[in-house]
């Protein structure tokens, strides 16, 4: 157990450092975590279902209808965006924490534990909102959100994977720092956050299905709203992911000496 | 010696660095676990090392010479590249003091955050925060953010907290120079009571004589080789005769020009030589160099030292003397000032140019509080024309068998 709990509770000041570092001295202070993310699900679900009438596959036309996507929209938005901020933050992760890799002794992968950690406090509040909203339109609490859990683990490990791989690969290959921004921009399109997977055309499908966000969006989707899942859909995407997590840890343990004569 | 007595113990150990430049070729090499191809710049060859429990060693040699290389191998901040660098006990690296510190947070904030990273729990970083921030001495700014600190108070809360965790060996690049006059008396105090304890204490500096009177032990590192290891006052004379050897040229040799530098703890108000009886110049072995001093001290620490030291025209050091080597304490006002005179009577250097340089030193003589360096020029003439620097007391005499007590002659420098 303490070999679970150690790191965390050693990674836990530095990504507390990092969270009042970023928020210390602004005006909005935390509400920045909130705001961004709600100001970009208004822009989508005004353009999407104002401009082009997109409609959520298989819900009834009706007042409703604008809230209901946005809603959905923001369930996808919130795993999408918690994955996509870790894979782009975690490209400059070492560099940017040059004097702690180079002047003082400590597990550099807890720097990518608490990278996950920032993330998942923001991701925590972004939680909460869409719950009271829930609540507040009048849906109601419903016991598929206990699926949020698994769904939650489900994106740390791929946070986790992520920010291993990216991290060590990022010190060596500078590049990614363009290049995943570019990839992630590009992959919001082809996750299943504006849309289900189910009503993508068969092309799209492929991608969708080779895209490891598409799972967890859509099972987080499903907690939310008590829509079905096919658990069988999963038992290959979660394979892939820790898969994905050890060859990540991996490669960190493998490229970790060469950091500091790197930064 | 046993094992058990064993801190510090590097087998072979050798750094060197790829000059690989493509990042793809570098990735590759690291991943594969090939050996780094291409050129590489070797940091540290074949360093074999022992350093026992409570010893403390000094590290000398120029920049680039890799003693920030050993020193970051055995905190375990580098990995080597062959060998084993095996380390018994809680490092404590004053390499880069606050490496950890956000500039954003409060002093108080970082001192908590930075804690595990040194190995301190919650509840010990909770239990020695009063100490530390007293020791730091920073008052109310705890409680401000760290970038509006002056890189004084920095450093001060940084190597107030470093110290706190009572380390086995503790690592020192440099860092006696921790802030102004006060504080780095106050940091060498924590530096000697942790040796007393029974610290090892590894320290790395460009000062030879802070090392020959901080560690028994120094070691000598030229280009990556370790040249000397031994007493310190050994490994001074092999480095200082390498350096007038080949000091020309390598950039590092004192420039043999006026510079000051104070603090808030002592500060040279004046400096000059009495001038010569007759004429410019001083008569070898007849007339006595005289130089004066006047200081300002802080009267609330003891009373700094004085030290004096005369260099040949081309910068080298001649002599020197010290009133802590001498016992004599400084006559000290009330208002802190001081006014002294040190005579080197019937001079006995020879005929050329000399510079001299007043050092003002704290009490016992390691912290530098205030210097002139080459404040001070005079000038040597001889009737004679004997050869060389110094005229030696000598004797003409017959040997020892050839009947005694014939033809002895003093010759006293005339």
């Amino acid at each position: 157990m303490h070999r679970l709990i150690d790191p965390l509770r050693l990674a836990w000041p530095l990504a507390k450092r990092d969270l009042m570092a970023r928020y210390r001295g602004s005006v909005g202070g935390l509400a920045w975590a909130l705001l961004a993310p709600l100001a970009m699900v208004a822009i989508y679900a005004l353009v999407f279902q104002g401009v082009f009438q997109a409609r959520w596959a298989g819900q009834a036309a009706g007042p409703n209808a604008g809230l209901d996507f946005a809603a959905r929209l923001f369930a996808g938005l919130i795993v999408f965006s918690a994955v996509a901020e870790v894979a782009t933050r975690a490209t400059r992760l070492i560099q940017d924490n040059a004097n702690l890799v180079k002047r003082v002794v400590f597990p550099l992968e807890l720097l990518c534990v608490a990278l996950v950690m920032q993330v998942a406090v923001h991701t925590a509040l972004q939680m909460l909102v869409l719950g009271a909203w829930l609540l507040a339109t009048g849906s109601g609490a419903q016991w598929s959100w206990l699926l949020l859990l698994p769904a939650w683990g489900w994106m740390l490990a791929l946070q986790l994977a992520l920010a291993l791989a990216l991290a060590a690969l990022g010190c060596y290959l500078r590049d990614l720092q363009h290049i995943v921004p570019l990839i992630t921009s590009g992959l919001l399109f082809l996750s299943p956050v504006f849309y289900a997977s189910r009503a993508a055309p068969e092309p799209l499908r492929v991608l969708l299905a080779l895209n490891p966000l598409s799972a967890p969006i859509e099972l987080a989707r499903a907690a939310w709203f008590g829509d079905a899942y096919t658990w069988a859909d999963a038992v290959v995407p979660l394979a892939a992911v820790l898969l994905l997590l050890l060859a990540a840890r991996w490669m960190f343990a493998r490229l970790r000496p060469g950091f500091a004569d790197l930064v | 010696m046993t094992a058990h007595d064993v801190a510090i113990d590097l087998q072979g150990v050798a750094k060197s660095y790829s000059l690989e430049s493509r990042p793809l070729r570098r990735l590759a090499d690291q991943l594969l676990g090939r050996s780094a191809s291409g050129h590489l710049h070797h940091a540290l060859r074949e360093v074999n090392l022992q350093v026992r429990r409570g010893e403390s060693v000094g590290v000398i040699g120029r920049n680039g010479a890799g003693k920030s290389t050993l020193l970051q191998l055995i905190c375990g901040v580098l990995q080597p590249t062959r060998g084993q660098c095996r380390v018994h006990g809680r490092v404590a690296a004053l390499l880069e003091l606050g490496a950890g510190f956000n500039p954003e947070l409060t002093g108080r904030e970082n001192v908590r955050l930075n804690g595990p990273l040194l190995g301190l729990t919650a509840a010990q970083v909770e239990q020695r925060l009063p100490q530390i921030i007293d020791f730091a001495g920073i008052g109310e700014y705890i409680d401000q953010p760290v970038r509006s600190y002056s890189s004084g108070m920095f450093v001060r809360l940084a190597f107030s907290m470093a110290t706190s965790v009572e380390p086995d060996i503790l690592v020192i690049d440099e860092a006696l120079s921790v802030g102004d006059g006060v504080f780095a008396r106050k940091s060498f105090e924590r530096i000697m009571a942790l040796k007393e304890r029974g610290a090892t204490i590894l320290f790395c500096s460009h000062s030879l004589f802070q090392v020959e009177q901080l560690c028994g032990r120094a070691l000598w590192l030229h280009e990556g080789d370790l040249r000397y290891d031994g007493p310190s006052h050994q490994a001074v004379v092999e480095y200082g005769a390498w350096l007038s050897r080949n000091g020309d040229g390598s950039g590092e040799a004192t420039p043999v020009q006026p510079s000051r530098s104070e603090s808030s703890a002592a500060r040279i108000v004046d400096v000059r030589i009495a001038p010569p009886p007759h004429g410019t110049a001083l008569r070898s072995g007849i007339d006595a160099l005289a130089v004066q001093v006047q200081l300002q001290t802080d009267p609330n620490i003891p009373c700094p030292t004085l030290g004096v030291v005369i260099y040949t025209d081309d910068g080298r050091e001649l002599t020197s003397a010290g009133s802590f080597l001498d016992h004599f304490a400084l006559p000290r006002q009330p208002d802190g000032s001081v006014a002294m005179a040190i005579d080197f009577p019937a001079l006995p250097l020879l005929k050329g140019r000399y510079t001299v340089s007043v050092f003002v030193l704290c009490d016992r003589a390691i912290n530098l509080y205030a210097a002139a360096h080459h404040a001070l020029a005079f000038e040597v003439v001889q009737a004679d024309v004997r050869q060389g620097l110094v005229a030696l007391p000598h004797q003409w005499r017959l040997p020892a068998d050839a009947g005694a007590g014939v033809a002895a002659t003093v010759h006293r420098p005339s």
